[in-house]
């Protein structure tokens, strides 16, 4: 076992410094001189400042030593100034994250909740009508688009019931808590009614797809033999379903759960563009637009290291879970 | 071969949420290729008079905020939307397809370092990969396709070398050698045919992925630019109006949905007609 962990976290070195080329190089192959994509035409017409910013971006020298320096930085949370704000990129990606964070983790919970919930319920009365029901949902919940969902919604709760925020964050979750713990919970509400449309858009295509898991693993899992025992000897349908093959059925799932997050963060651009909402991918889509290329850097190394770390954990969790698992 | 065929035919027609991809798909390409008959207008001829129209006689679908048809701007769409599917799974289909082949085959260091690349790929959550890949080609339709297809190269990749492995190990393959085959008659003429059901399923379900993604990003103004009639970028200038007039919005939509339903039930179809054994 042990073997296997320093084996994989080796591995998830060699991938993290793979992805960190990888956006180094994202600057460097886009078509045209860096620096003139950087500052426009206006810019390219001050020599100084494009002296200035080669050097500072190292592109004078060769590109070996370029990736060298670019790690170095890296290493130690220096990914360069935006062009647009002036702001180190780090401050600007690491403000946005939360955001981001809260979204994604909501739209987890709400996912996790009714894929589980429908999956368990299709399994346990397979062929029924329920069962076609949630999984056909299941189908339609897979295919929608994430931005057409949003502006349903949209429609729907800000034009026809004016029910519920539809743009824009609250207020930071751990601000909200900290009120919360003063006795002021208007905040965490306000924060919570804000998050729910954007985690409903951006959660709904994950239900489907652990919607589906669950069922099959369930359906798997109420074969086996000692759920026949658990029946046999006179255990109620709803331990047997819980206590015996539930617990047994939430390995795979657990798996998908932890790389659905990876996921969520990378599909949270949608529905945080969609809602207003002030994320990582929003950042990211404003500064491809704006052509602010080390910010779109930042954001793509974080949210790649953080789906690295996580596929990981995942990965040793499962080990842990199902200690069946022989590790080579 | 013929009894094999048949008999997934057989299995695809008693499907029946694969019927219903294969019409929905199908209808999909009908419209497609028969567009400009089909289409009541042009699809970007602006009559700024008749802006904002809701569903009438005229124009069933309404008309968006230049008073062009929405309908026939969504029939137009279906061909960009195919295009999309088609190129983009055809890069991560031969390339993927092909590096899983000599990686699987080959083994040793070849398979070391093409399987790293692949899972650098993969560390990359696929939407911001395509996001990043655009962000490097510039915003536009083509680099959109480039970059779904770049981006689901590792998906194909993966599968590919796995079935490789598995049958690279079979007897019948020991005796293609044995009698003198050359590598590339192995690996095209005897492992590929092996391993195509597989593929051609991911293919089908990346069909619907790749849709979804690159109107995605045409949403985000990242693919098609005005005044391409792409489903995407109708949603995303129908959102300015969405208060006033709501059907600009809607309709492509649903033209999305259903194209995406479509390819994933004709994927989830053919998983089922190919290899029951993978039946869920």
């Amino acid at each position: 076992m042990s073997v296997y962990i320093i084996r994989r976290l080796l591995s998830t070195i060699g991938v993290l410094l793979g992805v960190s080329l990888l956006v180094f190089l994202m600057l460097h192959l886009t078509p045209g001189d860096p620096v003139a994509i950087m500052i426009g035409t206006e810019g390219m017409a001050d020599p100084q400042m494009v002296a200035n910013l080669r050097r500072e971006l190292g592109l004078d020298r060769p590109l070996y030593a370029q990736y060298w320096l670019f790690l170095r930085r890296a290493a130690v949370g220096d990914l360069g100034r935006s062009i647009r704000t002036n702001e180190q990129v780090r401050v600007e990606v690491m403000a946005r994250f939360p955001a981001t964070a809260e979204l994604a983790v909501a739209a987890l919970v709400l996912s996790t909740l009714i894929g589980v919930t429908a999956g368990v319920t299709s399994a346990v009365r397979q062929y029924s009508l329920l069962d076609h029901a949630s999984m056909v949902g299941a189908m339609l919940g897979a295919s929608i688009p994430v931005f057409w969902l949003g502006l349903m919604l949209i429609l729907l709760f800000a034009v026809r019931f004016p029910l519920l925020p539809v743009s824009g964050r609250g207020a930071p979750f751990t601000e909200a808590m900290a009120l919360l713990f003063q006795g002021d919970a208007s905040t965490l509400l306000r924060a919570l009614r804000h998050l729910v449309l954007p985690a409903v858009c951006l959660g709904l295509s994950r239900a489907a797809v652990v919607a589906r898991l669950t069922r099959s693993s369930m359906l798997e899992v109420l074969r086996q033999e000692y759920v026949r025992t658990a029946r046999a000897k006179g255990l109620r349908e709803q331990a047997v379903v819980y206590r015996h093959a539930l617990r047994n059925a939430l390995i795979p799932i657990v798996t998908i759960v932890g790389l659905q997050f990876g996921f969520l963060l990378g599909g949270a651009v949608i529905a945080e563009v969609v809602f207003s909402w002030p994320g990582v991918g929003r950042l990211a889509v404003d500064s491809i637009l704006a052509r602010d290329y080390p910010v779109v850097q930042g954001c793509v190394l974080l949210v790649a290291a953080i789906f690295v770390v996580l596929n990981l954990s995942v990965d040793l969790l499962y080990g842990w879970l199902n200690p069946r698992i022989r590790y080579q | 071969m013929e009894s094999g065929t048949a008999s997934v035919w057989r299995r695809l027609l008693r499907h029946r949420l694969a019927v219903a991809g294969m019409l929905i798909v199908g209808g999909l390409i009908l419209v497609a290729l028969l567009a400009r008959p089909l289409a009541p207008y042009d699809p970007i001829a602006q009559n700024l008079g008749n802006a904002f129209q809701p569903s009438s006689r005229e124009h069933p679908l309404g008309t968006d905020e230049f008073g062009r048809d929405i309908l026939s701007r969504i029939i137009f769409g279906a061909r960009v939307s195919l295009l999309v599917g088609v190129v983009s799974v055809g890069i991560g289909l031969v390339a993927g397809a092909l590096s899983g082949l000599i990686a699987g085959y080959a083994g040793g260091v070849v398979d070391v370092s093409i399987s790293g690349v692949m899972d650098v790929l993969l560390a990359v959550p696929g939407v911001l990969l395509a996001i990043a890949i655009v962000a490097t080609l510039g915003p536009g339709l083509f680099n959109v396709m480039v970059a779904t297809g770049i981006s689901s190269v590792p998906v194909f990749a993966r599968l590919a070398r796995g079935s490789v492995l598995t049958v690279k190990e079979t007897e019948f393959i020991e005796a293609v050698r044995a009698l003198g085959g050359t590598t590339g008659r192995v690996l095209f003429r005897h492992i590929l045919p092996n391993i195509a059901a597989p593929l051609v399923v991911m293919a089908s379900l990346h069909m619907a992925s790749a849709i979804l993604t690159a109107a995605g990003l045409s949403f985000l103004g990242l693919g098609a630019q005005p005044p391409t009639p792409e489903w995407g970028a109708m949603l995303s200038r129908g959102r300015e109006y969405l208060r006033s007039a709501p059907h600009i919005a809607t309709y492509p939509g649903i033209a999305i949905l259903f194209a995406v339903m479509g390819f994933n039930f004709l994927g989830d179809g053919l998983r089922d007609a190919l290899d029951p054994r993978l039946k869920v």
